[in-house]
């Protein structure tokens, strides 16, 4: 899918840094972030369709990133990652309005469906 | 002395146990989800040939090296998990304190990141040999990294030290801010200072000592002698 630009948050760089290639070999305009407070900062300089974030991180968590977001944000999709263990986080944060959650280990093409339809539904919404 | 421990610290050592390999495990779980995508890359690179692109071997290799870095950072965990987990195959047993001290250090670690808190070590170079409980004394140095760590502010460092003295060995906490006092903090010096009597030990510093945060935990040499 040409033309989706996405923000991938996690902790773990390796993981960041493998993800991103991967959805930019598919053509996706991937860009990445280490940490909660690293990502709102780019949001605020780059423009992004779907922001994905893990939802436990050190210190700005998956949570606060969603409620920062929609609050500054509205249309901007987020979708969470979890891990093991987190899947309440993971529905608390459909309630403050994430778009979905994907669930760890990640298939790549799972994800880019989640993505696609998280774009899909900010057309929807500015049309 | 006795090797009965009551019923509250046998409480806080299985939710300790539970801490432990809860978060070990979460760690062991991150290792198989970067090796999951690096995987995937190394895939999707080596399929370049299917689309007649040439395959970018230097940059697959890269890949699989950072795969290997993944796979001995899981050995790594999963060796550190070992060693706590046989650490309560005897009530008493001659071992290396360092050794403790160190594993100890390794898993806390996920602990200090999650709260952005550096935690760095200064220990001695040689072994320090003890004869005693090394699931309790990992439990009371784990227990008092915890406290520091909960209570790091504006510095947001804690260390971790020991004295080796002629009757065992003193393990010092120290947060480079001031350990707080409140009823919470209160209850686990209380659990902490149950902990070290139950092998003849004991907390001899409490919050507010020194400028600094600082619990020192004393451990007897030998199990059934008093540190003091």
């Amino acid at each position: 899918m040409s033309g989706l630009r996405v923000l991938f948050v996690d902790d773990e760089e390796e993981l960041v840094s493998a993800v991103v290639e991967r959805l930019q070999l598919r053509g996706i305009e991937a860009m990445g972030a280490t940490a909660g407070a690293d990502a709102l900062r780019l949001i605020e300089r780059e423009t992004f369709d779907v922001v994905v974030v893990d939802v436990k991180m050190p210190g700005l968590g998956g949570l606060e990133v969603v409620r920062q977001v929609k609050a500054q944000h509205p249309t901007l999709q987020v979708i969470l990652l979890s891990g093991h263990g987190s899947y309440a986080d993971a529905e608390e944060g459909r309630h403050l309005g994430a778009f979905d959650y994907v669930e760890k280990p990640i298939d790549i093409e799972i994800l880019i469906d989640i993505l696609r339809n998280a774009a899909a539904a900010t057309e929807r919404v500015d049309r | 002395m006795s090797n009965s421990k009551s019923p509250l610290t046998r409480d806080d050592s299985i939710a300790f146990f539970g801490t432990i390999i809860a978060g070990q495990s979460h760690e062991v779980t991150n290792v198989f989800n970067i090796i999951n995508e690096l995987a995937g890359l190394q895939l999707d690179l080596s399929r370049a040939q299917e689309d007649g692109l040439p395959v970018n071997l230097p940059r697959l290799r890269e890949v699989t090296t950072r795969i290997q870095h993944q796979v001995h950072r899981g050995e790594s965990i999963i060796r550190n998990i070992n060693g706590f987990a046989h650490s309560v195959d005897l009530p008493v047993a001659v071992f290396d304190l360092k050794e403790v001290l160190e594993r100890v250090l390794f898993l806390a670690q996920r602990s200090a990141r999650l709260v952005q808190v550096e935690l760095v070590s200064d220990l001695p170079q040689e072994p320090i040999v003890l004869e005693s409980n090394p699931f309790c004394v990992l439990q009371a140095v784990f227990t008092s990294i915890e406290l520091a760590l909960g209570c790091a502010s504006d510095i947001r460092r804690v260390e971790l030290g020991c004295v080796v003295r002629e009757d065992g060995a003193e393990i010092r906490v120290t947060s480079a801010d001031r350990l707080t006092t409140d009823e919470k903090t209160d209850e686990r010096l209380e659990s902490l200072q149950l902990l070290l009597e139950s092998i003849g030990g004991s907390v001899v510093k409490r919050p507010g000592d020194e400028p600094a945060g600082v619990l020192a935990l004393r451990v007897p040499r030998h199990h059934g002698a008093e540190s003091g």
